[in-house]
C-alpha cells in the first residue's frame, strides 16, 4: 500500500514578496518612455517646420536655420541655447532607448520561454517598435554626419557648414539617399502611431474622450510628421527644389 | 404491506402501494433531536442568544486555532470574521485561489429585509415568506436572525467593496424575486454571487496579510479528526503533491457548499461536491433533509450528449419573461409563428396572483408537467419558452438590455441563439440542496466543535429556498453568526492546547483516507469515474426529481447499491496517487456520492409526504398540488448513517414548532 | 467531425512537456471546448491512458477557473470569450487544434494545460481590499453612488481573474487585471480611503511576477468579462496620483 501520508506543515499560499519591486520600477520607466517620447515628438514637430521652410527658397531657409543657432540671444549669448537644447534633446534620446530597452529585456523574462504566438497582422507596428526605434538611430546618425557634421560617406562632397540648404539639396539629389529618408520617414510613421497611443495610456488617461483624440491624434502626428518630411526629398529628386 | 411509523392523513391518489418497499428494514427511528433554540420569542431568539454567549478575551484569542474548510461567502466571511477578531485561522479550499468558491456563480440577487420602500416589507414579513417558502420545514427562530442580520450583510458587503446596482438617485437599488411580492433582493447586474464573492474573498486576503489567517490552496479535505468526541481537525490532500496531511485546531467551520452535483447535469460548477461533508457525517454528524433538492425551473436544457452541466439562467428573467409552451402538443412551428392564442401561458393561468413568479419548486413542477405531457418544445422536446416580447415591446430594448445584458450574452453563448430575436428555452435542473448538515441553533453540528455556515448546513430554507436567501444565508452564517457561536464554544477550552499529531484519532484518520486512496488507485477496472457519476446522475434524475414515487425511490435505492457495487469492482482511476490526478479527485468525490444517494433516495421514500421541493405523486390534490402532512411530519429528519455494513438508518427528528407564522398551506393561487 | 488535438503534456512542474497529438471523431459544433477535451479524457482512459489535466470548474464563464492556450491564442478562437464559453463549431472538420496551457513565467504549469496563477492573488493580497472589520460598516445608503458610477466600477470589477491576460500579453503584463481591480475600488467612495496606498502596493506586487505594459491590445481581445483596455492606463494614472498627493488617499 503506497504511503502518501506526510508530516511536514500544509503549505500556505505564498505571501507577498518583501524585497522591493525591480528598480527604478516599470512604471517610472513607462513614464520616463513617454515623458522622452513627447519631447522627441516635439522636437520632430519643431523640426518639420522648419524642414518645410526649404520650399521657401534658400534664402529663408538658411536664415531660418541661422536664427535657430542664435535663438534665446542675448539672453543666451551665441549657440549656447543650440547647446542646452542638444544636451536635453540627447538626454532625452538616451533615456528613451535606455528605459525602451531595459523594459523589453524585463518583458521577455516576465513572458518566459514560450513566446506570444498567433498574434493578428495589426500588431506588426506594436512588435516592431524597438526595430524602428533602432532604424531611427541609425538615420539619425547618418543624418547627423550628413547635414549636420558634414562626415563623407554620408554628407556630400560638397558640404559647406552654413549652407544648410545647399547641403540638403545636394545630399537628397543623390536617389539612395532619398529613398533612404523617405523609407525611414515611413518607419518614423508606424513608430510614433503606436507610441504616442503609448504615450496617453502611460499618462494614465482613462476618459473615453481623451483616449479617443489620443489614438486620433496618434494618427494625424504620424502621418503629418512623415508625409511632411517625406515631401522634401521627393520635391529635391522632382527638381521642385534646387 | 404496513407502515408502521407514519400515519398518512392524506388521501393517497396513488393507492396501489403493492410495491412499496419495506421501510424498517431499511431505517430505524432514534432519539428525538434538541435544536437548542432560545426559550424567548422566535423574534428575540438571537439578542437573547447573543447575550447569553460566553466571551473570549481579545488576548487570549490567538491562543485559539479555528479551522475554516471553503472560502465560498460561508468560508471566507467566517475566516475573515473570526480573523479579525484575532483568532487563528487555518482556512482550507481545493480550488487555487479564494475567490473560485461557487458562490460566484450566483446570478439573482441577496435578499435583505432593509424594507426602505413602502412596499410594506419589514423582517417579520422576510420571516414569513422564508418560512412559508419553505413549506414550513425550517426553523423559525433562524429565519428571524436570517433577516435581521440580512441589514448589515449589505451594508457590510457594500464597504468592503460590492458595488451593488443604484438608483439614478445614488440609493441601492432593489427588484423583486420569484416566490415574494415585494422589492427586497439587492443585486449587481447580474453577478451579484461574483460581486460577493470576490469582496469576501479579497477581505479573506487582507487576512491573511494581516497573518491572522493562514490560507491553504488546492488541499481537499477527505476527512474529519473526531477525538474525544469533539471535532479536532482535518486530514486534507494536497491536489498537487498528492501528500496526505492532518491538520488540528480547537473547533473546526465546514462552509463547504451544497451537494446538487449530486444529480450529475446540474447548475453547479464541475467541482462542487459533498466530500468534506460526507466525510464529517461518516465521523457522526448527523445529515438532514437530504431529499430536498431545488429544482430550479430556469435552467437551460439539455441538448447533446458530451454536454456537462445545465447552465443556470437566472430565475431574474422571470420578473420580465412569459412562460409559456404551445397549447396543442408536438407544435412545430417556430414560436414566432404560433399566435398568441394558440400559447398556453401556464403559470399565468394555474396562479394568476404569482403569475411567473411562483416559488421555484411550483414552477419547476408546472414546467415537468408540461413537459411530460408532451406540450415541451425544442429539439427533444424538454423545455418550455420564456419569452421577452412583451417586456421589449412594453420597456424597450434598452432597459431589457440593462437589465439581462450578461445573461443574454450567456444564453447566446451557450445555444447560438438570440433571446431578443426568438424565445428563451428553459427547464427545471438541480441547483439547491436545502438538505444539509444538521446542526442547532449556534450552528454547531451533532460532533461537539464542528461547525457549519452555508449551504452545507440545512437551516433557515426548510424545504424550498426562496430566490436570493442563499447568498444571504451564506453571508449571515459567515460573518454575523459563526463569529459569535464560533468563539462562544472555544470560551470552554481555554488553556487546551490543540490536538497532539500523534493522537491515535489523527492516526487512524490518515489511516483511512491513504486506504480509501489506496482502493480506489488499486481497482484497476474499466471504466472511468465520470461515467458513474453520469448513471448515477440520471438515476437520481429519474427516481428522486421533481416528482417522485415510493416504489421509484425504492427501485433508486435497489439500483444505486448496484452501481455502487459495481463502482468499487469496475472503477478506473488513471494515474498514481502521489501526483496532481484529477481522476482520482473525482473517484472519490463520486464514491461518496454513491452513499449518499442512497441516503437522499431514503430520505424521500421515508418522508410520506409532499411539502416544498419535495413532491410525491403519492400526496397531491385532485389538481395536482402539493400536500403537506404537518401531523405527522412536521419536523426535521437528521439521519445517521449505519456503521457496520448492512446496518440501517437511523433517522432522528428534530420536531418544529411556528409561533409567529402559525402553519398553513402554502397557496399562491 | 473530426479533430485532431496537439495537446501540451507535462507531468508536472519540474519535467519537460511536449506535444502529443490525439484524435477525437465524434466532435459536435455544438460542444464546448473543454467539452470536447472531455471527450477526449473518457476516450483516453477507456484506452488505458492518462487524461489531460485542465482546470475548470463553473463552466459558465465566471470562476475564472478554466484557460487554455487554443492555436496561439489564450482561451480560444472567440474574442472575449472564456474556454468554457468556446465552441467547437470555431473549428472546421479535420482541423488540427493545439491546445497549450496558459503562458507566462509568472503562471508555473502544474500539470499539464494547468498552471499556477497565485501571482495575481499576491497582487490583491497586496492591497486589493477594504480595511472594513464586520459590523463596523455605515449604511450603504449613507453614501449615495450615482447609478453611472456603480454601473461603470461595475465593467471593472467584472473581472474573473482567469489570467488570460497576462497569456496574451507578449510581455507577460498583469496591467489589465490590476488596473480593473484599481478602478474599481477608486471609482466607490468605499474604496476610496485607501487609494493611494492600495496603489502603490498592488503595482510594487505586480511589478514582481509581471511584465511591463507596451500598449499591445492583446489582453482586452481575450479578457472573457471585457474589461476595457482603459484599465492600463488606470495603473499609471492611480501610480502617478499617488505621487503627487502623497497621502494615504
Ligand atoms: C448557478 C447558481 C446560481 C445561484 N444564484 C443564487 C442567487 O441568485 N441568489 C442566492 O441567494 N443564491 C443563489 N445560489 C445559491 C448560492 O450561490 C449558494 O447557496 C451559496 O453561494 C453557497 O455558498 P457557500 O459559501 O455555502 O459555498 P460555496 O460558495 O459553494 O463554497 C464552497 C467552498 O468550499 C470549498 N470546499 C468544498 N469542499 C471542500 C473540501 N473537501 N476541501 C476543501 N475545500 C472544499 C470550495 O473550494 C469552496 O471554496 C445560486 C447557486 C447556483 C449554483
Ligand atoms: C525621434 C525619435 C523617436 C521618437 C519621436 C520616439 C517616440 C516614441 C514614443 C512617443 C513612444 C511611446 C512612449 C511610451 O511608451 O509612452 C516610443 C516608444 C518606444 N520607442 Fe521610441 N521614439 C524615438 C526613437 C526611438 C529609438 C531610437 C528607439 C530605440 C532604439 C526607440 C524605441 C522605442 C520603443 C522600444 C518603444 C516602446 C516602449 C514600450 O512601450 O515598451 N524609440 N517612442
Ligand atoms: C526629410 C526629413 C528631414 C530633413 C529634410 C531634415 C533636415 C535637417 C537639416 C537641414 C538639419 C541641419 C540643420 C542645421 O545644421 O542647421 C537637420 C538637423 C537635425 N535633424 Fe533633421 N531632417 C529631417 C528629418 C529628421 C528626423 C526624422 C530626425 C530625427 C529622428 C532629425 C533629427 C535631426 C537632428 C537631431 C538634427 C541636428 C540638430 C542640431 O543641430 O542639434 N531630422 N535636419
Ligand atoms: S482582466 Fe480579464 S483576462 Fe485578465 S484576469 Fe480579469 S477577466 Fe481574466
Ligand atoms: S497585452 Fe500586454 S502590453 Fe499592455 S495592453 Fe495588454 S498588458
Ligand atoms: S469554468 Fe468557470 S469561467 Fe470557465
Amino acid at each position: 500500500m503506497s504511503n502518501l501520508i506526510s508530516r511536514s506543515p500544509v503549505p500556505a499560499a505564498a505571501p507577498p514578496a518583501t524585497t522591493p519591486p525591480p528598480s527604478p520600477p516599470s512604471w517610472v520607466l513607462k513614464v520616463v518612455m513617454a515623458v522622452t517620447g513627447v519631447m522627441l515628438v516635439g522636437f520632430l514637430l519643431f523640426h518639420l517646420a522648419g524642414n518645410l521652410k526649404v520650399f521657401l527658397g534658400a534664402e529663408e531657409f538658411n536664415h531660418y536655420a541661422e536664427w535657430l543657432r542664435h535663438l534665446f540671444n542675448p539672453l543666451m549669448p551665441g549657440e549656447s541655447f543650440l547647446w542646452v537644447f542638444r544636451v536635453v534633446m540627447l538626454t532625452a534620446f538616451v533615456a528613451h532607448i535606455y528605459s525602451a530597452t531595459s523594459l523589453h529585456l524585463r518583458a521577455r523574462r516576465a513572458r518566459g520561454p514560450h513566446r506570444r504566438r498567433a498574434m493578428p497582422a495589426k500588431r506588426w507596428s506594436v512588435r516592431s517598435m524597438l526595430m524602428t526605434g533602432a532604424i531611427i538611430l541609425c538615420f539619425v546618425i547618418f543624418h547627423l554626419l550628413d547635414l549636420t557634421i558634414g562626415r563623407s560617406a554620408a554628407a556630400t562632397s560638397e558640404f559647406t557648414a552654413g549652407d544648410a540648404y545647399g547641403n540638403l539639396v545636394a545630399s537628397f539629389q543623390r536617389p539612395a539617399v532619398a529613398l533612404f529618408y523617405a523609407l525611414t520617414m515611413l518607419l518614423i510613421a508606424v513608430h510614433l502611431s503606436h507610441g504616442v497611443w503609448s504615450v496617453v495610456n502611460d499618462f494614465g488617461a482613462t476618459g473615453n474622450r481623451t483616449r479617443q483624440v489620443g489614438l486620433v491624434l496618434a494618427g494625424i502626428i504620424a502621418i503629418v510628421i512623415a508625409v511632411g518630411n517625406m515631401l522634401i526629398p521627393i520635391a529635391v529628386q522632382a527638381g521642385w527644389v534646387a | 404491506m404496513t407502515d408502521t411509523t407514519v400515519t398518512p392523513t392524506s388521501a393517497r391518489t396513488a393507492p396501489d402501494t403493492a410495491g412499496a418497499p419495506d421501510l424498517d428494514a431499511l431505517r430505524t427511528i432514534g432519539t428525538p433531536l434538541d435544536g437548542n433554540v432560545p426559550e424567548a420569542p422566535p423574534a428575540q431568539a438571537w439578542a437573547d442568544r447573543r447575550l447569553h454567549y460566553n466571551l473570549v478575551n481579545p488576548n487570549n484569542r490567538r491562543k485559539f486555532t479555528v479551522i475554516v474548510v471553503g472560502t465560498g461567502l460561508a468560508g471566507s466571511g467566517a475566516a475573515a470574521a473570526l480573523g479579525e477578531l484575532g483568532f487563528n485561522v487555518e482556512c482550507f479550499t481545493y480550488h487555487d485561489a479564494p475567490r473560485r468558491a461557487h458562490s460566484v456563480a450566483a446570478q439573482g440577487g441577496i435578499n435583505s429585509a432593509r424594507a426602505r420602500k413602502v412596499d410594506n416589507d419589514s423582517v417579520d414579513r422576510f420571516v414569513k415568506d422564508t418560512v412559508k417558502g419553505g413549506d414550513f420545514r425550517g426553523r423559525e427562530a433562524d429565519a428571524y436572525r436570517l433577516g435581521e442580520e440580512s441589514v448589515r450583510v449589505i451594508d457590510h458587503m457594500n464597504a468592503i467593496g460590492a458595488p451593488f446596482a443604484r438608483e439614478y438617485g445614488g440609493q441601492l437599488a432593489t427588484r423583486s424575486f420569484g416566490g415574494v411580492q415585494v422589492s427586497r433582493t439587492y443585486y449587481t447586474r447580474g453577478q451579484t454571487g461574483q460581486q460577493l464573492q470576490v469582496a469576501g474573498a479579497n477581505a479573506l486576503l487582507r487576512q491573511v496579510a494581516r497573518g491572522t489567517v493562514n490560507l491553504h490552496t488546492r488541499q481537499e479535505m477527505l476527512d474529519l479528526i473526531v477525538a474525544d468526541g469533539r471535532a479536532q481537525g482535518i486530514v486534507v490532500r494536497d491536489l498537487v503533491t498528492g501528500e496526505i496531511r492532518a491538520v488540528t485546531a480547537h473547533a473546526v467551520v465546514l462552509a463547504t457548499g451544497g451537494y446538487g452535483n449530486i444529480y450529475h447535469k446540474s447548475t453547479l460548477a464541475k467541482n462542487s461536491n459533498a466530500t468534506a461533508a460526507w466525510r464529517a457525517h461518516r465521523r457522526g454528524a448527523l445529515y438532514a433533509n437530504l431529499c430536498f433538492i431545488q429544482f430550479h425551473p430556469t435552467a437551460l436544457p439539455l441538448s447533446s450528449e458530451w454536454q456537462s452541466k445545465t447552465i443556470l439562467m437566472s430565475e431574474s428573467l422571470r420578473n420580465d419573461g412569459r412562460i409559456w409552451v404551445p397549447k396543442q402538443a408536438g407544435d412545430d412551428r417556430r414560436p414566432a409563428d404560433i399566435p398568441e392564442d394558440e400559447r398556453d401561458y401556464y403559470l399565468e393561468r394555474r396562479y394568476p396572483a404569482f403569475g411567473n413568479l411562483t416559488p421555484r419548486d411550483v414552477a419547476s413542477r408546472a414546467a415537468r408537467e408540461r413537459i411530460d405531457a408532451g406540450f415541451g418544445v425544442g429539439p427533444l422536446r424538454n423545455s418550455v419558452y420564456l419569452d421577452f416580447s412583451d417586456a421589449i415591446a412594453r420597456l424597450g430594448r434598452e432597459t431589457v438590455y440593462t437589465r439581462y445584458s450578461n445573461l443574454f450574452h450567456m444564453y447566446q453563448q451557450a445555444t447560438g441563439d438570440d433571446p431578443f430575436q426568438t424565445p428563451m428555452r428553459i427547464a427545471p435542473g438541480a441547483h439547491f440542496a436545502m438538505g444539509g448538515l444538521w446542526s442547532d441553533y449556534d450552528m454547531m453540528t451533532s460532533v461537539p466543535g464542528l461547525f457549519v455556515g452555508g449551504e452545507v448546513g440545512w437551516g433557515y430554507h426548510g424545504a424550498n429556498r426562496l430566490g436570493a436567501n442563499s447568498l444571504l444565508s451564506a453571508c449571515v452564517d459567515g460573518w454575523f453568526t459563526l463569529p459569535y457561536a464560533v468563539p462562544n464554544y472555544l470560551a470552554g477550552l481555554l488553556g487546551s492546547p490543540v490536538l497532539d499529531p500523534e493522537h491515535e484519532a489523527v492516526t487512524q484518520a490518515l489511516q483511512d483516507v491513504n486506504g480509501r486512496i489506496d482502493r480506489l488507485l488499486s481497482t484497476n477496472g474499466t471504466q472511468g469515474p465520470d461515467r458513474f457519476h453520469k448513471r448515477l446522475g440520471e438515476l437520481l434524475y429519474t427516481y428522486a426529481g421533481v416528482t417522485r414515487t415510493p416504489e421509484g425511490l425504492a427501485r433508486g435505492i435497489a439500483e444505486i447499491r448496484a452501481l455502487r457495487e459495481e463502482f468499487w469492482a469496475d472503477v478506473r482511476v488513471m494515474g498514481t496517487g502521489d501526483q496532481l490526478n484529477q481522476e482520482l479527485e473525482r473517484a472519490g468525490r463520486i464514491a461518496d456520492y454513491l452513499e449518499m444517494a442512497e441516503l437522499l433516495c431514503l430520505d424521500g421514500l421515508d418522508r410520506d409526504e409532499s411539502c416544498g421541493a419535495h413532491f410525491r405523486a403519492d400526496h397531491q390534490t385532485p389538481d395536482g398540488e402539493a400536500m403537506r402532512d404537518d401531523e405527522d411530519w412536521c419536523f426535521v429528519s437528521a439521519w445517521e448513517s449505519p456503521t457496520t455494513p448492512g446496518g440501517t438508518f437511523v433517522r432522528h427528528d428534530e420536531p418544529l414548532r411556528f409561533e409567529a407564522v402559525p402553519l398553513q398551506t402554502r397557496n399562491y393561487k | 467531425m473530426k479533430l485532431n488535438l496537439q495537446v501540451w503534456r507535462q507531468a508536472s512542474r519540474t519535467a519537460t512537456g511536449r506535444f502529443e497529438t490525439y484524435q477525437v471523431t465524434d466532435a459536435t459544433p455544438e460542444m464546448t471546448l473543454l467539452e470536447l477535451v472531455d471527450r477526449l479524457n473518457d476516450q483516453l482512459v477507456a484506452e488505458g491512458r492518462e487524461p489531460v489535466a485542465f482546470e475548470s470548474d463553473c463552466r459558465e464563464g465566471i470562476c475564472g477557473c478554466c484557460g487554455m492556450t487554443v492555436d496561439g491564442k489564450p482561451h480560444g478562437p472567440e474574442d472575449n470569450t472564456p474556454s468554457c464559453e468556446q465552441h467547437v463549431r470555431s473549428f472546421t472538420d479535420g482541423e488540427t487544434v493545439v491546445l497549450e496551457p496558459f503562458r507566462s513565467d509568472a503562471f508555473p504549469v502544474i500539470r499539464d494545460l494547468i498552471v499556477d496563477r497565485s501571482a495575481l492573488d499576491r497582487v490583491i493580497q497586496s492591497g486589493g481590499h477594504v480595511a472594513v472589520d464586520a459590523g463596523t460598516a455605515p449604511d450603504a445608503d449613507s453614501a449615495p453612488i450615482t447609478f453611472e458610477t456603480a454601473e461603470l466600477s461595475l465593467d471593472f470589477a467584472a473581472c474573473i481573474g482567469c489570467g488570460a491576460c497576462v497569456a496574451a500579453c507578449p510581455n507577460g503584463a498583469a496591467y489589465l487585471f490590476t488596473g480593473a481591480k484599481l478602478t474599481h475600488l477608486s471609482l466607490l467612495p468605499q474604496g476610496k480611503q485607501e487609494r493611494g496606498t492600495r496603489a502603490v502596493a498592488m503595482i510594487d506586487q505586480m511589478e514582481h511576477d509581471f511584465g511591463p505594459c507596451s500598449t499591445y491590445g492583446e489582453c482586452a481581445v481575450v479578457c472573457p468579462a471585457g474589461i476595457p483596455l482603459t484599465a492600463i492606463a488606470a495603473i499609471n494614472k492611480e501610480r502617478l496620483r499617488s505621487v503627487f498627493r502623497r497621502k494615504a488617499t
